[in-house]
């Protein structure tokens, strides 16, 4: 059984069809890159696994099973926006983390806000744009999980932060679980990727290892990349 | 889970609500100072009175808007991505909702009795105003004996949270319904709410119809019967009407969020 499985899965948005009868198996054990245009259904994709859409038709499965209270305990998600509560200090959010997860591992989250200055009786409103995402990210990593979704993580930050998240996710994430990385720009993840997935128009077009697209193509991802979405 | 839902959203809510109740109790103190020492000093009662009427709006104001906005805001706005992600059960989100909704309200309600209290306790009369809630409760124990009347009152504080609970349910499940309108949410949620009125007149018209001598009949049963269980009679049929339409809109919110939720 593999972690992470659509099977025919499709989703509309009205008319438009945002997801067209994907199927996907992912293994356990490694790095993703789910990869794709603006509006091609990466998120869409994500919020599926994680409940926040239903499908219009097919199944999308995590360890065989359904999203649910079930699957939501051993998946980790990074939405691709703000999503905790603004007036919530790190400490208050640490603790909610705490109660509701149980595989949130509070020391790993101390070692992670370590060293970035970041009191943890700050407020998220007093945050700036890039400290909010790095605390969602330390929130999302210090759970040991089955899967982490991270949508978009690195869109919208500068290229410092981009080397401290993607740090922070091969450095914290557990070695036998799935890290499923969504994102437009492939130069700045593609050195961390085990695994490929291009994902056109709501269609998985490549799904691949990343050692192997660059042994048959002759060029790396990115440049794959900008062949096959050729606008 | 449920527990742990219920502490988050007492600490979201009461982080506004209890300051404002502070404050409500402070201006209630002033407000009993000014109708009596500072009587003669016209200019600061009128303040008081204006500060004490803008507080005692606010909390009334916020008690509704706290009870929409923590619905809509924190299930189906952006911080729903984290509700929906927690390992929760989407019944205990709905319960949460609707026990924080009854709870606020009816503690909204103490608190405006216990600001009335406190300016009354103020005026020179104010022996006389409990004497006379207190001669109230003499009257009633003696007519129906103590231990009937604590049953009364604690089965008027029951229907009154079910029916604060119910309330808050019909609200949950309009906007919930109105999120499946796309582009036009709040105005599906408010369309929703006006239909479901319309949809419980409709039907106790129905009922009645079906049943054309219901009204006769009860008021034989009410006839025969004592006047206490007269009104036990009335608390239990308003108990069973709401509790049947609050079942009805705790089922649309939870279909609505567990099987279609469609977060933006």
């Amino acid at each position: 059984m593999s972690i992470f499985e659509c099977r025919s899965l499709t989703k509309y948005y009205g008319k438009t069809k945002a997801l067209d009868n994907i199927d996907l198996k992912l293994e356990a054990g490694q790095i993703v890159g789910l990869l794709g245009p603006n509006g091609s259904g990466k998120t869409t994709m994500i919020k599926l696994a994680n409940g926040l859409l239903q499908p219009a038709g097919g199944q999308i499965l995590i360890e065989g099973e359904e999203p649910g209270p079930g699957t939501k305990a051993k998946v980790a998600y990074l939405p691709d926006r703000g999503f905790l509560p603004e007036y919530m200090t790190v400490e208050a959010l640490f603790k909610l983390y705490g109660d509701f997860f149980k595989d949130f591992n509070i020391k790993k989250a101390d070692q992670m806000l370590d060293g970035l200055g970041i009191k943890k009786t700050d407020t998220l409103k007093k945050m700036s744009k890039g400290t909010k995402e790095k605390i969602q990210l330390i929130l999302v990593m210090s759970r040991d999980a089955k899967i982490y979704f991270l949508d978009e993580p690195i869109a919208g930050v500068d290229p410092a932060a981009r080397d401290y998240i993607l740090r922070t996710i091969i450095s914290n994430y557990c070695e036998n679980s799935l890290v499923l990385i969504s994102t437009h720009l492939i130069a700045d993840v593609e050195s961390v990727l085990d695994d490929v997935v291009f994902i056109k128009e709501g269609r998985v077009v490549l799904h691949k290892a990343a050692d192997i697209i660059r042994e048959e193509e002759g060029k790396n991802i990115d440049g794959l990349f900008r062949e096959v979405f050729k606008c | 889970m449920l527990t742990q839902l219920m502490k988050y959203e007492f600490k979201a809510v009461g982080r506004i609500m209890l300051p404002l109740y502070g404050a409500w109790l402070i201006m209630s103190i002033l407000m009993g100072l000014a109708v009596t020492i500072l009587e003669k000093v016209v200019a600061v009662g009128i303040i008081i009175g204006f500060l004490y009427g803008a507080v005692t709006i606010a909390c009334v104001v916020l008690t509704i808007v706290m009870v929409i906005q923590r619905f809509y805001k924190n299930l189906l706005g952006s911080e729903g991505y984290l509700m929906f992600t927690l390992p929760v059960k989407t019944a205990s989100h709905v319960w949460n909702k609707a026990i924080s909704a009854a709870f606020w309200i009816f503690a909204g309600v103490v608190m405006g009795l216990l600001s009335m209290g406190i300016i009354v306790m103020f005026t020179e009369g104010y022996t006389e105003s409990f004497e006379a809630i207190r001669m109230f409760f003499k009257i009633v124990t003696g007519f129906l004996g103590a231990p009937k009347v604590v049953l009364l009152i604690v089965e008027i504080i029951l229907l009154a949270l079910l029916m604060t609970g119910e309330a808050a349910l019909k609200i949950y499940a309009a906007i919930s319904l109105g999120h499946q309108w796309g582009s036009h949410r709040i105005l599906g949620a408010i369309g929703a709410y006006l239909a479901f009125g319309i949809v419980e007149v409709v039907l106790s018209n129905i009922i009645f119809n079906l049943f054309p001598n219901m009204e006769q009949d009860l008021e034989r049963i009410f006839e025969s019967a004592s006047d206490f269980m007269e009104m036990q009679l009335m608390i239990l049929i308003m108990a069973l009407i709401v509790l049947v339409l609050g079942t009805v809109y705790f089922l649309v919110t939870y279909k609505m969020l567990d099987k279609r939720l469609n977060l933006e």
